[in-house]
């Protein structure tokens, strides 16, 4: 059943793209002269540069896993997502709210902001629920990237335990980005993400091609299938059966916040060499933002009705752990050799891209927003600037290595990562949109609504809350009786993921009002850098 | 009350809107983009390039 088109030959095109990739980003070394090349490519990067990259950023191979994902357990419902992140970004492209100010202040990272507007506490408060959120948001990528490669290659037969092969995976992946994120820098980024760019355009366009040209897939079929599968559920969003309203609110909301101040995407504004080619990348990338959840949920589609017309497949995916192994699977079957390989190339870098992105974006905050400003002078010099960044790469890849082999995927990697968004993404969005455009914004209102965030780590564990609230035991192995059954599902009604963040979101702008308010700065906001 | 055929076809054409300009701008950007990281090695390489505190 594991079996797919991946042969030596496919074998042959991943591995000479990898070690381009590889040599690319340590060659590129040579040209980083400083701290400001290291971590923002020296603010040279053109419009179209800044697109593909924004672009590559955002389109990682765990985007593609949970989308296709999303789309699997879903079905067309879930194109709402990628429909909010195309309006979030063509909105803040066309109005350059929040992202022209912050590139016009030249900043490193996006906690800079907040000693920019605020002072100095504010920043190493927000660096260090950034970075926390951000690697712990992180935390599920190389996992997810090794289950793609395991299953889309045909790995996942070779022995009794794929678990095995998928760790093995996950380690070669993350010693490979960090050696080229440790030497090149954003330069290696801005190169890589454009190459991943390049070649995923390429692959996810021949995805799509196969998956509406196949007799058993095509678009009638799928909509048929699903259609008879799910009825109205399948196409309509706010269906009582589908995601519902609460959490499309929760899903504008996110994708908005996540556009201005989520540092990895939010930080290639910096990057780019004047605020109008920051708004023009928002702009002109919106597209692929759409582009990189809907191709892969359309796969995950697709994969539904694929293993829908096997009954071996039928009986391994009525498993919901399996749910992850579908499209990588269903790819691996349909697609040919050669182009399975290319497309298995450019996924691969995908995860790189991502990574390498990530691992910077975190790594920049823990060294100009937590460990540079709590030095004597206040900030680090170049050559520490460079040195910490590194280390703190290498220590996230460790963490991840153990993260990625210890940690049990949860059912729905896709809320998992919206909650560990919603941690810093609450308050650091309301601090930050606040301190633009609010003259009485002051730095207690700005710390406690970036603590009000910290609020949304126990919705990760939402569902023993939801048990606790309902009264009944912890242990979810014990069978409940049908009061405590009906206890908890109109418990399940008020007390979700979506309204739990939502309720988060809430709390941040009210801590932050009041606590503005209630405790106003006492020196002038303009002479602190107030935008306009 | 949106039917289950106009929620088919609201998705139909946003895929065929949004999957057809994302290709088309990976055309524009691709060529672009190539000219893009050139210029970025040469004003990386530039000894005479303004620091970060001067530029803009």
């Amino acid at each position: 059943m594991f079996e797919t088109n991946f042969t030596v030959i496919d074998m042959q095109i991943v591995l000479a793209y990898l070690a381009l990739t590889v040599a690319i980003g340590m060659l590129v070394n040579r040209h980083v002269h400083n701290a400001s090349d290291y971590l923002v490519g020296g603010r040279s990067a053109g419009a179209s540069l800044s697109i593909a990259s924004f672009i590559g950023t955002g389109l990682g191979l765990v985007t593609l896993m949970y989308a296709s994902l999303e789309g699997f357990n879903n079905g067309f419902s879930y194109l709402f997502v990628p429909v909010l992140g195309l309006a979030a970004t063509l909105v803040l492209g066309a109005t350059g709210w929040v992202i022209a100010p912050l590139r016009k202040l030249r900043l490193t990272t996006i906690p800079e902001y907040f000693q920019h507007r605020y002072n100095r506490r504010t920043r190493i408060v927000a660096g260090f629920i950034c970075a926390l959120a951000g690697i712990l948001n992180m935390g599920l990528f190389p996992k997810m990237g090794a289950i793609f490669i395991t299953y889309a290659t045909g790995l996942g037969g070779l022995s009794d335990d794929a678990e095995v092969t998928v760790n093995a995976i996950t380690t070669i992946l993350i010693v490979l980005v960090l050696l080229y994120t440790t030497l090149g820098g954003m330069v290696a980024v801005l190169v890589t993400d454009y190459m991943q760019f390049v070649v995923l355009s390429l692959g996810m366009g021949l995805g799509l091609w196969f998956c509406f040209t196949r007799q058993d897939l095509g678009w009638e079929n799928m909509v048929s299938v699903w259609s008879d599968h799910r009825g109205e559920a399948a196409f309509n969003p706010a269906h009582a059966d589908s995601y519902g309203w609460q959490f499309i609110i929760w899903m504008a909301i996110l994708t908005t916040t996540a556009a201005i101040a989520w540092a990895p995407e939010a930080s290639r504004a910096l990057t780019t060499t004047s605020p109008r080619t920051s708004r023009r990348m928002f702009f002109w990338g919106a597209p692929g933002f759409f582009a990189r959840m809907a191709i892969p949920g359309l796969w995950g589609i697709a994969a539904f009705v694929f293993i829908s017309q096997d009954a071996t497949m039928v009986e391994y995916f009525a498993d919901d752990a399996h749910a992850s192994h579908a499209m990588p699977l269903m790819l691996g079957k349909i697609m040919p050799v050669g182009i399975l390989g290319l497309l298995v190339a450019g996924l691969l870098a995908a995860f790189m891209s991502t990574h390498d992105s990530y691992l910077l974006a975190w790594s920049a905050v823990i060294s100009q927003d937590i460990i540079g400003p709590l030095t004597p002078r206040g900030k680090l010099s170049d050559r520490q600037s460079i040195l910490v960044t590194r280390v703190s790469v290498v220590a996230i890849g460790v963490f991840l290595l153990v993260w990625g082999v210890w940690y049990k995927l949860p059912d729905s990697v896709w809320t998992y990562m919206a909650v560990t968004g919603t941690v810093y993404l609450s308050g650091a969005a309301t601090a930050l949109i606040g301190g633009m455009y609010w003259r009485r914004a002051s730095s207690t209102g700005a710390l406690m609504c970036l603590l009000g965030g910290l609020a949304a780590i126990p919705v990760l564990f939402i569902e023993k809350l939801q048990r606790l609230a309902a009264g009944v035991s912890l242990d979810d192995t014990e069978p409940l009786t049908k009061a405590q059954a009906a206890a908890l599902e109109v418990v399940k009604v008020w007390l979700n993921n979506p309204t739990a963040a939502l309720a988060v979101y809430g709390l941040c702008v009210v801590l932050f009002i009041a606590g503005s308010l209630l405790f106003p700065d006492k020196h002038d906001v303009t002479a602190t850098g107030a935008t306009p | 009350m949106i039917d289950i055929d106009t929620w088919i076809e609201i998705w139909k054409w946003v895929l065929i809107i949004g999957l057809g300009s994302f290709f088309l701008l990976a055309i524009v950007v691709l060529p672009l983009g190539a000219r893009d990281l050139v210029r970025l090695f040469r004003r990386l390489d530039d000894p005479s390039r303004p620091s970060d505190d001067e530029a803009d």
